[in-house]
């Protein structure tokens, strides 16, 4: 029997109930048919495997980007792009997604990581407004009216198609989890110990013999070619993609999901994008300008437990002890 | 003719107005213990930074191993084998001992950009970092996490991740800072037994400390140089009794 006293066994504990919640949540919803809440929870994935692959730079890397949505936008206006061109093959559309996101993050991080703190903030959303302006001039594609994606991506074989709610629904899910996996590895491999050694001390890294920046850059890129692929995956749910998927304020809730579900843990991002949706659906019902309630609760739970959801866990054991 | 490890010639270095290192000229020889010493503020720390390439110099040359280092950065000088240690502790406090040990060794295993196989299981870099934590006597503190180690402890852990580099020089900077006379008396002794393996710069207050373990001491006063020699000679020099030695 699992005992709570013990911090991993709480963490083990709560990462099962939301990994299943996710994994029956389109059970539910057709329980109580109420088939509304599968892209529900399917668009809360992606959101949660955007929030995953910003935990990587930001809450093991200490690489604190304002700029994250640009990828998701990155990944949707492929699909879209793609689909506009009658190119719906879902491979070709991942790929191209992937190389594009490998691309940008890469030059665009060689530009972010040579500057640090406020600045590092500052120009990740400045580049990121730049693609989003780029968005909205380009009448092509819909400028800022956004872009109607008439097919899905086709997988290619009649077993599973993106049109169907519950295969896309567990796509979406298994990517999630391949994703978490993948994460996983990655912190506790050698590249995940300079990552997140270079964070706590990195003249210490540089002296012991790290080029801290290549690691850096490459957490970088990989945490973007990550959140292209929950871009690819949202403009399969929306079947429509507009400039606000990167807006500046996609960045910010993106890096609240991370904050509240507490930085560098495993499974803060996804608690995280579960309990920010929570509140956020809750507040909304209390006010129209829920706003102004859901940003001073934010900054509460930061002074109160700024480990977020992960470090209440762990003050639970405290106050036993 | 014994050989030249470290040659430091004619390097400069300011903040500001103040020159921190002041057309420094040294030669650190292969084996020898050399010890720097001076009051505080002297520019001690700011010359090491500069060895160990944490700064950039003014001007002025830095050669290593018979190669010029002077425009390389500070994971490159580390790879050629310069190891330094910090006056104020800065081992990873969120890590184990071992991890902050491995860490070390794992620089000097080949490149790290492996995202997938866990750390923990390469045996060879866990080995040998196990096995450096055991020559200096924390072999029991290997889970401990760093940052719950006794002041002295952490000084030592300090010196583990230098030495878990196989440097050609070490580079340590005060490694008896703030600890208490049984911990010293243990670092000193271990520090001696060093002597035949590695060769080490080290900057020390611990003035009993420098005359037993050095075999050359260079006094540095307002960034310059003013005394280079045996422990007699530093001793004996009236330029050094009065700029430092001269209280007592």
């Amino acid at each position: 029997m699992l005992s709570l006293d013990n911090l991993q066994n709480r963490r083990k504990v709560l990462g099962v109930l939301v990994i299943g919640l996710c994994a029956l949540a389109p059970v539910a919803a057709n329980l109580l048919d109420e088939p509304y809440y599968i892209n529900l929870f399917a668009r809360l994935m992606i959101w949660a495997i955007a929030a995953i692959s910003l935990n990587l730079i930001l809450g093991y890397g200490g690489m604190i980007s304002f700029g994250h949505s640009l990828y998701l936008g990155i990944g949707a206006y492929t699909v879209g792009i793609f689909a506009y061109y009658d190119i719906n093959n879902f491979y070709i559309q991942l790929v191209a997604a992937l190389m594009a996101g490998f691309c940008v993050a890469l030059v665009f991080g060689s530009i972010c990581l040579r500057t640090r703190g406020v600045y590092f903030i500052m120009i990740t959303m400045a580049l990121t407004q730049m693609i989003y302006f780029l968005s909205i001039s380009i009448e092509e594609f819909g400028s800022d009216d956004g872009l109607i994606i008439y097919v899905r991506s086709e997988l290619g074989t009649d077993l599973i198609s993106f049109d169907n709610p519950i295969h896309r629904y567990y796509v979406i899910f298994l990517v999630m989890i391949a994703c978490l996996y993948f994460s996983h590895r990655l912190i506790h491999s050698r590249f995940g110990y300079v990552i997140r050694a270079a964070k706590s001390n990195e003249t210490r890294m540089e002296v012991l013999g790290y080029p801290t920046f290549r690691y850096r850059l490459a957490c970088f890129v990989i945490a973007g070619v990550m959140c292209t692929v929950a871009g690819v995956l949202s403009a399969n749910v929306e079947k429509f993609v507009s400039p606000d998927i990167m807006h500046w304020t996609r960045s910010g809730e993106l890096i609240f999901m991370v904050v509240l579900g507490g930085m560098a843990s495993m499974m803060g991002p996804i608690t995280g994008a579960l309990v920010f949706w929570l509140l956020s659906e809750f507040f909304a019902r209390i006010t129209e300008h829920w706003h102004l309630i859901f940003g001073p609760f934010l900054i509460l739970v930061v002074l109160l437990s700024p480990r977020g959801i992960d470090g209440l866990l762990a003050l639970k054991r405290s106050a036993n002890d | 003719m014994t050989d030249v490890l470290l040659r430091i010639k004619d390097l400069n270095k300011s903040f500001g107005g103040v020159l921190a290192t002041d057309n420094v000229t040294l030669d650190v020889e292969q084996g020898e213990i050399h010890a720097l010493i001076g009051p505080n503020g002297a520019g001690k720390t700011t010359l090491i930074s500069q060895i160990s390439g944490i700064l950039e110099s003014d001007s002025g040359e830095i050669e290593f191993d018979g190669k010029p280092i002077t425009r390389l950065k500070a994971p490159a000088r580390s790879l050629m084998g310069i190891a330094r240690s910090f006056q104020i502790t800065s081992i990873l406090k969120d890590f184990t001992c071992q991890e902050n040990v491995a860490l070390a060794v794992q620089a000097h295993f080949g490149h790290s950009f492996n995202i997938w196989k866990p750390v923990a299981s390469e045996t060879n870099i866990q080995n040998r970092a196990i096995s450096v934590l055991d020559s200096i006597g924390m072999s029991e503190h290997c889970d401990t996490i760093a940052g719950e180690l006794a002041h002295g402890e952490q000084r030592q852990l300090e010196l583990a991740i230098a030495l878990a580099m196989d440097p050609k020089l070490l580079v340590l900077d005060e490694p008896l800072a703030g600890m208490g006379r049984l911990d010293s008396a243990k670092i000193i002794e271990f520090l001696k037994g060093l002597k035949q393996k590695f060769t080490i710069l080290v900057i020390e207050h611990d003035m009993d400390a420098v005359f037993t373990l050095a075999d050359r001491i260079s006094v540095m006063v307002y960034g310059r140089l003013i005394a280079s020699g045996s422990p007699d000679d530093i001793r004996g020099d009236s330029l050094v009794r009065s700029a430092y030695l001269g209280k007592d």
